[in-house]
């Protein structure tokens, strides 16, 4: 949003493809105006959040905002090939910023497919989004700040906590007080969601992880266990909780996918991220006239993508008219919003370490790859046989190659390799057309657009 | 490395490289054999095609190849000694005319196959939209089916060989790329990074990227690369069963045993590299809609390709170059179909000089200079 | 568009509120698996954002259509998937 209200204050013609139906992407997820009802999350959160939506409603109208598409295809000669629902189009604009965000990453575990095991961030969004509470009786884990905000705002809907179980305490922060002095307003936040979920008496377990998710036909109880610092299993602290919603979050990854296929320089930072395209402080790629901001540049938080939108806004506009970058007030606050923010993000970041040992969670028999039903034992096998790269376990067992794209799977096996071989993949598992499925019909149709 | 002296390096380790290996090692046991690839397992063109065998060919070359390699195929679990099998499946193939002058090629390539024994059959318009209710009937005039004409795994058939090699004690390393080749007192040299491979005789098994190791001993050889796109679908009921293959759209349409069906379009590209291009989907799509009007609303899940090669008459080049003791076995598309007769073909030519098989005489590296050039009218290439 | 109104699932009425999607409709009512795959796992929503796929099923006679990112509407026919069978 902020990155489209800056080019358009720059005077470009500005297109939004957003796959949403409505604008404030995942952390400032708006729900249907039918639906009434009470916000959870912290009232300085929600304002920011109405901030900006006010803001961008404000030029909505001098730009062109399709909700419900969704990029399909990006390539290096700069095409942007998109569909909204049955109809496909080509757009080839002058610059373009890809927002695309980040997603939740998964650490495969014994159970983990059961429905009722969900994202923590999911989860969330089933609450804000929709109104509902996605489980009777949950079990929130995970690591980083998260797990404690979803936890919070359930209990504030009124729904049931029946244990809250974090990787490291979100007390280790304290030990940067400058870093927390800088990002005073999100730790006030972070104490009342806290406050909240003490007040309900929610069973805290630091240090544990969900082992094992069972039940026959969805999700019926947990089984979490304390890990040591590498991350391996205490044996003996299995405690086994009743609940029908597993909500977890052990950090993020970026979607990166449309970056990788247009030809970007790419690089991986498990902490922020993992493959991101490498950018410059202007969110310039490796592609002249490809920018990209926010999370899915580099994991640091609603705030900065909101100052680094307001920048990468600008550097776009300016590549794509082609004039000077005026330096405004706006764009100095941006500049100087974003740097004051990333000293707290940095101290947030270290909550997201994850610890190699959490990898070995899975058994022979655990899926790995969702959609094509990949356990572990055959990626171990792949992996025994030399093959040490993304492609080649995808060539050998097929995992990456279902619905998802490897979304889901796809940072799980690289840690994977990893873990077993001693050195991360170098190179993602090649993207290729197309990040969704698209009928033939509507791609026969397509037409050919430019836009600016 | 190993400082012994092969008798064969067969460089390429895709279906060529690995039947002609077998095939040697179970013609002369003891023979040293090293096969040696700069991929991994699979990573090549015999991973990345539309994994189908056809004997509806016009010319009688290529319907000998493919009907022996065929056999193999039928029996290749107990040749290769592989329980699992190599998932053959044999619906058939319906080749289609959309034209009078298509119709009247298949027809005469029916009278050909029919002479080698090939139960092939010609069929009308409406007989092939009763096997394919999926089919259009813009401009389609009819079509030859071949009941024995089908599919199997390239992975599992890549794999069988690859154990039946080891088992024979052929050497075969990947992640070894050969830098270039010597002649050095009647026997040849190839360089690697790792260190410099001996052997009496050279078999080149690397298809489009033959010309490139020809070079270095002065040999030119006109073969090019041909980069071609494919379309997966997301799993699909079924559809389509047997292989489609359509003349003039240039398309061929399997549908697996998933439920996924793969379209492989062919045009006319120059390159070596595996790229998705930004005009494939626009180019391929209203083709496919043209062709198969019942699959309008199955989404497309993926974009790949591969890169094959070409000759100057589009068939494969099998047998000695003018070096002596160089030879080449490139495929011109038609690799994993052609595999187990080109093995015992080029096995018996390299091993006990055997020059007998007409293939041999038609698919000549020579013939280039020669001007011998072939055609085969059953092409599905632009 | 009624602010409250029923849709099927299975053959069963749900209820559901305009702007809520199918999934968070089902959800309401402690319905969780919204397909078995081929391998026979029975499956529901995981991300909630549409990036895994895993929510998908048929909707109104289109199948594999991610019940986390459709509106739910007044009367629309929502099955389970079971295996590659829409």
């Amino acid at each position: 949003m902020a990155a489209a209200i800056e080019a358009v204050r720059r005077g470009c013609r500005v297109t939004v493809i957003d796959d949403a139906q409505r604008p404030g992407g995942q952390i400032y997820r708006q729900a249907h105006p039918a639906l009434e009802g009470q916000e959870h999350a912290e009232p300085a959160e929600v304002a920011r959040k109405h901030a900006l939506i006010e803001r961008f409603e404000h030029v909505v109208g001098k730009l062109d905002y399709r909700a419900g598409a969704s990029v399909y295809a990006a390539f290096p000669n700069g095409e942007l090939h998109i569909a909204e629902g049955e109809r496909a189009e080509v757009l080839r604009p002058d610059a373009t910023i890809l927002a695309t965000g980040v997603r939740e990453l998964a650490i495969p575990f014994p159970g983990w497919t059961l429905p009722g095991v969900m994202f923590a961030g999911g989860a969330q969004a089933i609450l804000k989004s929709h109104r509902v509470l996605p489980g009777t009786r949950a079990v929130i884990a995970g690591c980083g700040p998260l797990p404690l905000v979803v936890a919070a705002q359930l209990l504030r809907a009124g729904g049931q906590v029946a244990a809250l179980a974090i990787l490291r305490s979100l007390g280790g922060m304290l030990a940067q007080p400058l870093s927390l002095w800088r990002g005073r307003e999100i730790v006030r936040e972070g104490f009342r969601y806290a406050a909240t979920v003490r007040r309900a008496g929610v069973p805290r377990f630091t240090g544990y992880v969900p082992v094992r998710a069972r039940g026959k036909e969805q999700l019926e109880a947990v089984v979490l266990a304390r890990v040591d610092a590498e991350g391996r299993v205490v044996a003996g602290t299995e405690r086994e909780m009743a609940c029908d919603l597993l909500a977890i979050n052990y950090g993020f990854v970026a979607n990166c996918e449309l970056a990788a296929m247009a030809g970007a320089r790419m690089r991986r930072d498990p902490l922020v991220g993992g493959w991101l395209p490498a950018v410059d402080a202007f969110g310039r790629t490796s592609i002249p006239g490809l920018f990209a901001a926010g999370d899915g540049a580099e994991l640091r938080g609603a705030l900065i993508a909101e100052a680094d939108g307001t920048i990468v806004g600008a550097a776009a506009a300016t590549a794509a008219s082609r004039g000077d970058a005026a330096l405004t007030a706006e764009l100095a606050d941006a500049i100087a919003r974003r740097a004051r923010h990333l000293e707290f993000q940095k101290a947030v970041r270290m909550t997201l370490a994850l610890p190699a040992e959490l990898w070995r969670l899975v058994t022979d028999d655990t899926i790995v790859c969702r959609c094509e039903n990949v356990r572990f034992g055959e990626i171990k096998s792949a992996l025994a046989g030399g093959h040490h790269s993304l492609n080649a376990v995808k060539r050998n067992v097929r995992s990456g190659m279902g619905w998802c794209g490897g979304r889901t799977c796809l940072p799980a096996i690289a840690s994977l390799i990893e873990l077993s071989t001693g050195s991360a993949p170098t190179e993602m598992m090649t993207p290729r057309p197309l990040t969704r499925p698209v009928s033939f019909a509507a791609l026969a149709r397509r037409g050919k657009v430019g836009a600016k | 490395m190993s400082n012994a002296k092969f008798d064969v390096l067969i460089i390429g380790a895709g279906a060529y490289g690995l039947s002609c290996a077998w095939w040697m090692a179970k013609r002369r046991s003891g023979a040293r054999i090293l096969v040696v690839d700069e991929g991994e397992f699979a990573s090549g063109a015999s991973g990345r095609n539309g994994a189908g065998f056809r004997m509806q060919w016009g010319l009688d070359l290529n319907i000998r190849l493919c009907q022996e390699s065929i056999r193999f195929f039928e029996t290749a679990a107990e040749q290769l000694d592989y329980p699992r099998g190599i998932e053959l499946k044999q619906d058939g193939y319906l080749v289609l005319a959309h034209s009078q002058k298509a119709l009247s090629t298949l027809r005469s390539s029916l009278e050909i196959q029919h002479r080698y024994g090939v139960p092939s059959e010609l069929l009308d318009a409406d007989d092939c939209i009763r096997m394919v209710p999926a089919l259009g009937r813009n401009r389609l005039v009819g079509g030859t089916f071949c009941g024995k004409d089908g599919t199997i795994s390239p992975f599992l058939l890549l794999d069988s060989l690859l154990k039946a090699c080891r088992r024979e004690n052929v050497d075969v390393r990947y992640g070894t790329r050969v830098e270039k080749l010597a002649r050095a007192n009647g026997a040849f040299s190839a360089t690697t990074k790792g260190g410099t491979i001996e052997a009496d005789k050279i078999l080149l098994c690397t298809d489009w990227a033959v010309p490139e190791l020809l070079a270095s001993v002065g040999i030119n050889l006109p073969v090019k690369s041909l980069p071609k796109e494919a379309i997966v679908t997301v799993p699909s009921a079924p559809k389509v069963k047997p292989i489609l293959i359509s003349l003039e759209h240039h398309i061929s349409v399997n549908q697996v045993s998933r439920g996924s069906i793969i379209f492989v379009v062919s045009r006319a590209r120059e390159g070596t590299e595996i790229v998705s291009t930004p005009d494939f989907l626009g180019f391929a799509a209203p083709k496919i809609m043209d062709l198969l009007p019942g699959v309008a609303d199955v989404p497309v899940l993926r974009t790949w390709g591969g890169v094959s090669s070409l000759t100057p008459d589009m068939q494969p080049i099998l047998g000695e170059t003018e070096v002596e003791g160089l030879y080449v076995a490139v495929s011109s598309f038609r690799g994993l179909m052609t595999s187990p007769a080109v093995g015992r073909i080029m096995s018996a030519l390299i091993l006990e000089n055997d020059t007998n098989d007409p293939v041999l005489t038609q698919l000549t590296p020579r013939r280039f200079q020669t001007g011998d050039l072939i055609v085969e009218p059953l092409l599905n290439q632009e | 568009m009624p602010s409250q109104f029923t849709f099927s699932f299975e053959g069963k009425p749900v209820s559901a509120r305009e702007g809520q999607s199918v999934a968070a409709a089902l959800l309401a009512i402690g319905e969780r698996c919204l397909r078995i795959d081929e391998a026979g796992n029975p499956k529901g929503a995981v991300c909630g954002i549409g990036a895994c796929w895993e929510c998908r099923c048929s909707i109104d006679g289109i199948p594999d259509t991610r019940a986390c990112m459709t509106p739910a509407r007044p009367g629309m026919i929502v099955r389970r998937q079971l295996g590659l069978d829409a």
